[in-house]
């Protein structure tokens, strides 16, 4: 009974210093993104909607890092790193489009090539994901060593 | 396994700030490059050409050079007909290098006349586009484009005939004067000879003359061209109307002939 009881609050200490952890995690990343944004303004002038861009993709961002974090230990911590990662790629392969940047001021017109930018992000996206299968691999041969269900 | 996974995370982490960090301050610096193009002036070459100069002012205060700097310019008329496209090429612009680019452009105005001889008669604007294309930081090709406007002058425009006038001896008609005049809204004098030739009612060629020309940029000019005529020549009521045709010769260009009816 007092095991029981052990284990319960050791379980409520352990998720509440999860959700401090990650709420911590949260704010951090999204004071990062606050602290950043004035300096994304003035490019508004030639990208509109980049603010908003940027926006959803850190709201997404977070969602995701949460759950993963909140279920941490669990399958599902899994499956939200693999969707995080995938989320990157495929964000990264929607805004890159055909990798040429155009902006217009007045009358003068910028182009600019980011194609090998692009190429180079979703590389790093696709080491994100491999980390996450691998994660997943790993997490899988831990639980069928100890025999606990996944 | 979970030390080469953390180790992953790590470098992905480290290779995302780099490339962030690389963004922001690309994008930074292509903001502030000076980038300033100057007064375009037409002038007239010694060769009889008309060159388009265009300064272009680059102020590189950023951390990156600015590698294969290619202008390019080309001139359409007003219906779009591409008229003339010329590239300037500057192999690098360092960082901290403050660059002055005079990018000529030459408009053949032999050609211009031969192409697109309503240019020598009617006041029509270029519409200019000048693209320049750099290498920003070894990774980003970047081109930077602008268009504008310049108004052209014609050289002849209302290029017109007077009425004929006779001198006679006698019973016949010894010779035939016409009054050419026209605007000269050109960015260059005009100096050369203009070759006519007069024809009667029935097409028949009665006389030529060359009479030299000097028209100032942007002044009206008026010569007298005069026809001698033989004796033979036919009666004044069929010199009552026909038309004459004109030829103008500078070292610049040639245009002609322009037909014009008198009478």
């Amino acid at each position: 009974m007092a095991d029981r009881e052990k284990a319960s609050r050791n379980r409520i200490k352990d998720l509440s210093s999860r959700i401090a952890i990650t709420t911590l995690k949260a704010v951090l990343i999204y004071l990062i993104y606050y602290a950043v944004s004035p300096f994304v303004l003035p490019f508004q002038t030639f990208i509109p909607g980049l603010a908003e861009t940027i926006e959803i993709f850190i709201m997404v961002y977070i969602v995701l890092m949460i759950l993963g974090d909140l279920t941490a230990g669990t399958i599902y911590n899994c499956f939200f790193n693999v969707g995080k990662a995938l989320f990157v790629i495929s964000y990264l392969l929607l805004l890159a489009g055909d990798g040429v940047f155009m902006a217009s001021y007045q009358n003068f017109s910028l182009t600019a090539d980011l194609t090998l930018l692009y190429t180079i992000a979703a590389l790093l996206g696709l080491l994100g994901l491999a980390k996450a299968v691998l994660q997943t691999i790993n997490f899988m041969s831990e639980r069928a060593e100890t025999g606990i269900k996944p | 396994m979970n030390v080469p996974i953390r180790m992953l995370g790590i470098i992905t982490l480290i290779f995302w700030i780099i490339l962030i960090a690389f963004i922001a301050s690309a994008a930074y610096a292509i903001k502030d490059i000076n980038f300033n193009v100057g007064k375009p002036e037409f002038a007239p070459t010694p060769s009889g050409d008309i060159k388009f100069s265009l300064p272009l002012y680059i102020d590189n205060t950023v951390y990156y050079d600015l590698k294969g700097f290619n202008i390019t310019t080309v001139v359409f008329s007003e219906n779009d007909h591409e008229l003339v496209k010329d590239s300037t090429f500057v192999p690098v612009i360092s960082k901290g290098q403050n660059a002055t680019i005079v990018h000529n452009v030459t408009l053949h105005a032999g050609q211009l006349a031969e192409r697109n001889p309503q240019l020598m008669l009617n006041d029509t604007e270029f519409n200019i586009v000048v693209a320049a294309g750099f290498d920003f930081a070894e990774l980003m090709p970047t081109q930077l484009s602008t268009n504008f406007t310049y108004p052209w002058g014609a050289p002849f425009h209302n290029l017109a005939l007077g009425l004929p006038r006779y001198s006679t001896t006698g019973p016949s008609i010894t010779q035939a004067a016409l009054t050419l005049s026209f605007d000269n809204h050109a960015a260059f004098d005009i100096v050369g000879a203009v070759s006519a030739k007069i024809y009667d009612s029935d097409g028949k060629a009665l006389a030529e003359s060359q009479t030299p020309i000097a028209a100032p940029m942007q002044t009206h000019f008026t010569v007298e061209i005069v026809f001698p005529l033989s004796a033979d020549s036919a009666p004044e009521s069929s010199l009552a109307e026909g038309h004459v045709e004109l030829f103008f010769s500078t070292p610049a260009f040639e245009y002609g002939p322009v037909v014009i009816p008198y009478g």
